[in-house]
């Protein structure tokens, strides 16, 4: 698992094309922050939502992209089935390529968090725990981003079909996913809003990423009346567990999935 | 002769004015019976100890206790009755009133009635007062029971009073703050309302002023129903962050003036439900879910130089339009997104309030589970820039800078360079630890 890890994440960490995107994230996050500032309070406002969304739409992107191109680039280079060959379980390449993938990745969040926090500071802002657990929950989102996208990157034959899955499955999670829920909210009877929303929070890591950070900031009441004892169950520890349940879930399923293929790959070859 | 004439008119009046303030009574038991005893003008001095209670002061006197004083109802519906007028109440802790009406202090059909300096706990109502005129309500603490605010009564509840003076209390745990029902003339200054379910709550009231109060976390701020000439002024309404959470909410009330309050992380800060002739001047909004919120028609309402900064929807417009400028200045939105090239402090292009969100919010109120989602943010900012047509609401004459900014110097937050510190570091290390080792 070790080999597999160094491996792995001193590749990904090579690339410059990993580098040009900490230094757009930080820079975005940095802009974002300084430009909403009026950041006073230590709930939920529109600056820190605004930080959130930028995590929520540029996050899983680049988790997917890295991720998919990535392993589709070494198996389609070979790399990869040399790997195979050396005396390792799948079990640990497994596990040691996603580890060393998540390593990059969250260098990455790291620096990007850390230069909004400094332009922050220089603006004059305050600390919010916000921060604290914004970045805390990034990390997993860009965990569970990876699980998806090395399984991506392993099914696909090259690195445009990786490439193109994954930008479909960013814009289904990101993008589109609101709009079906809200679509089926419409034509959905009432009794079943609670249980749409809950379906439509284990469906997608976005959504529960989203949902989870408010839940833990205490300012779900942001949600609205009809949700109000939902949210009193989301924000309490149980609801917490739970939130943290789906999202290793959401890791260990593409991994299993993974290890599986590799399997498959490796009978194969 | 004139200078003997002169000396023996004041040592009368010097004399007379002793038996108008009357008899300094020392007591320490029994004090109903120190009551009944005293003459009107007379000074209770209570000594330290637990009293027991309930007590009727029916006399003009002025009851002052020495630290340490307790006066304990044991659950009598009323610990201290006052029936009388120019009565002083000072120093002393008050509790265990009775529930249903119960109340620490019950003053009926007096004037000229002061409480001052009293801490009131575990009682049903603080202070209730009927029918009383002139009375003066200063520094008190008042704590209601742990109970769900249904089963609490309020902290002060006036009904029918005229001129009462409400100043520097400490009201927290009650039903409702303060709690005016067809009072006239009531001014409620610098008090702490907290955790309560509406800090002040006018129904039918008429006059007065709410100025330099500090609510925060309640249900509601200030909760105005039928009333009338309402000054709020230079107040500070925070955190009102329930689902139902209003900053304040003017319902079906005319002539309200609100100058200068900073209405800070509120679920809704303002709401306007037929207000009418009402003027919203120089306020701030600042980090609100919503800052306004306007209901029906809010007849001549008009909303100029307040600032709108970090908010996350500006307004929701479910009614008639509102004015948002007065001709000449409007408001500054943090969300204004045009230019100033003449100079005049004035946006060259009007402001126009819309939302996306709100829209699908009136037909789905479900919606709200979306609110600043990443897929609504990016549908609302894209149709700001084309949909102008669908506008709620328009300030003509949006401030290009904030009006009387204060130059308040904020602290360096250290936790946040520690924080950002940390993160940089340790990413930088990783970095150029992963490229060293490739070489």
């Amino acid at each position: 698992m070790n080999t597999a890890m160094k491996y792995q994440w001193m590749v990904m960490i090579r690339s410059k094309w990993l580098v040009s995107f900490a230094v757009l994230f930080a820079l975005l996050s940095s802009a974002v922050i300084a430009g909403s500032g009026h950041e006073a309070t230590g709930g939920f406002t529109r600056s820190t939502a605004a930080l959130l969304n930028l995590s929520l739409l540029l996050v899983p992107l680049v988790s997917l992209l890295a991720g998919s191109l990535f392993i589709a680039g070494e198996k389609e280079d070979g790399r990869l089935a040399l790997i195979q060959t050396y005396p390792i379980s799948i079990r640990s390449l497994t596990l040691g390529l996603y580890v060393g993938s998540c390593i990059s990745l969250w260098t990455v969040i790291a620096f990007g968090y850390g230069s909004a926090s400094i332009v922050l500071f220089m603006t004059g802002g305050t600390w919010s725990t916000f921060f604290f657990l914004s970045f805390v929950l990034t990390i997993i989102l860009t965990s569970i981003f990876l699980a998806i996208a090395l399984w991506i990157g392993l099914i696909a034959s090259n690195r445009l079909q990786a490439l193109g899955v994954s930008l479909f499955v960013w814009a289904f999670f990101v993008l589109f996913y609101e709009f079906i829920v809200l679509a089926l909210l419409s034509v959905a009877p009432k009794q079943w809003t609670i249980l749409l929303f809950g379906l439509s929070i284990i469906l997608n890591p976005v959504e529960l990423m989203r949902v989870w950070t408010v839940a833990a900031m205490k300012s779900s009441t942001l949600f609205g009346p009809q949700l109000y004892e939902w949210s009193t169950w989301a924000e309490s520890t149980s609801g917490q567990f739970t939130f943290a349940v789906i999202a290793c879930i959401w890791v260990i399923v593409p991994l299993l999935f993974m290890n599986v293929w590799m399997k498959r790959g490796k009978h194969h070859a | 002769m004139y200078r003997l004439c002169f000396i023996v008119i004041c040592m009368f009046t010097l004399l007379s004015a002793k038996t108008v303030y009357g008899e300094e009574i020392v007591v320490h038991k029994h004090l109903q019976q120190a009551i009944d005893g005293a003459n009107d003008g007379d000074v209770l001095i209570i000594k330290q100890g637990v009293y027991k209670g309930p007590i009727t002061i029916d006399k003009s006197i002025r009851f002052i206790a020495e630290p340490g004083v307790v006066i304990d109802g044991e659950g009598s519906e009323y610990v201290v009755v006052i029936r009388a007028s120019h009565v002083h109440v000072e120093g002393m802790t008050i509790r265990q009133s009775g529930y249903g009406r119960g109340a620490g202090v019950f003053i009926k059909e007096s004037s000229h009635v002061t409480l001052k300096n009293v801490r009131i706990e575990d009682t049903h109502y603080g202070v209730y007062v009927e029918s009383g005129m002139h009375i003066n309500i200063v520094n008190n603490v008042i704590q209601g029971r742990d109970v769900h605010f249904a089963q609490r009564g309020n902290g002060i509840h006036l009904l029918k009073t005229k001129h009462v003076a409400i100043r520097d209390n400490h009201i927290s745990r009650v039903q409702d703050g303060i709690y005016l029902d067809w009072a006239k003339q009531t001014v409620m200054k610098k008090n702490e309302i907290i955790a309560s379910r509406y800090a002040i709550h006018l129904m039918y009231a008429e006059g007065g002023i709410a100025k330099e109060n500090v609510m925060t976390e309640n249900i509601n701020g200030i909760m105005m129903m039928m009333s009338k000439q309402f000054t709020i002024e230079r107040n500070t309404i925070a955190k009102q962050l329930d689902y139902r959470g209003y900053g304040v909410l003017i319902y079906d009330s005319e002539h309200v003036v609100m100058h200068n309050n900073t209405l800070r992380h509120n679920n809704t800060a303002l709401s306007l439900q037929n207000a009418r002739q009402c003027e919203i001047r120089g306020n701030e909004f600042i980090n609100n879910y919503r800052a306004l919120h306007s209901l029906y028609e809010n007849k001549d309402a008009i909303v100029v130089e307040n600032q709108f900064l970090g908010n996350m929807e500006d307004a929701l417009i479910q009614g008639a339009p509102i004015v948002f400028d007065d001709g000449e200045k409007g408001n500054y939105w943090d969300t204004y997104r045009f230019y100033d090239w003449n100079d005049d402090g004035i946006g060259d292009a009007p402001h126009r309030i819309r939302s996306m969100y709100s829209r699908l919010l009136q037909r789905w109120p479900s919606v709200q589970f979306y609110f600043q989602s990443p897929a609504l943010a990016l549908l609302d900012t894209t149709e700001s820039f084309f949909a102008q047509a669908q506008a709620q609401g328009e300030d003509r004459f949006p401030l290009m800078d904030i009006p009387d900014r204060q130059n308040e110097r904020k602290k360096w937050s250290w936790k946040l360079l520690l924080f950002g510190s940390i993160l940089l570091l340790s990413s930088l290390t990783m970095l150029e630890y992963g490229r060293r080792k490739i070489k």
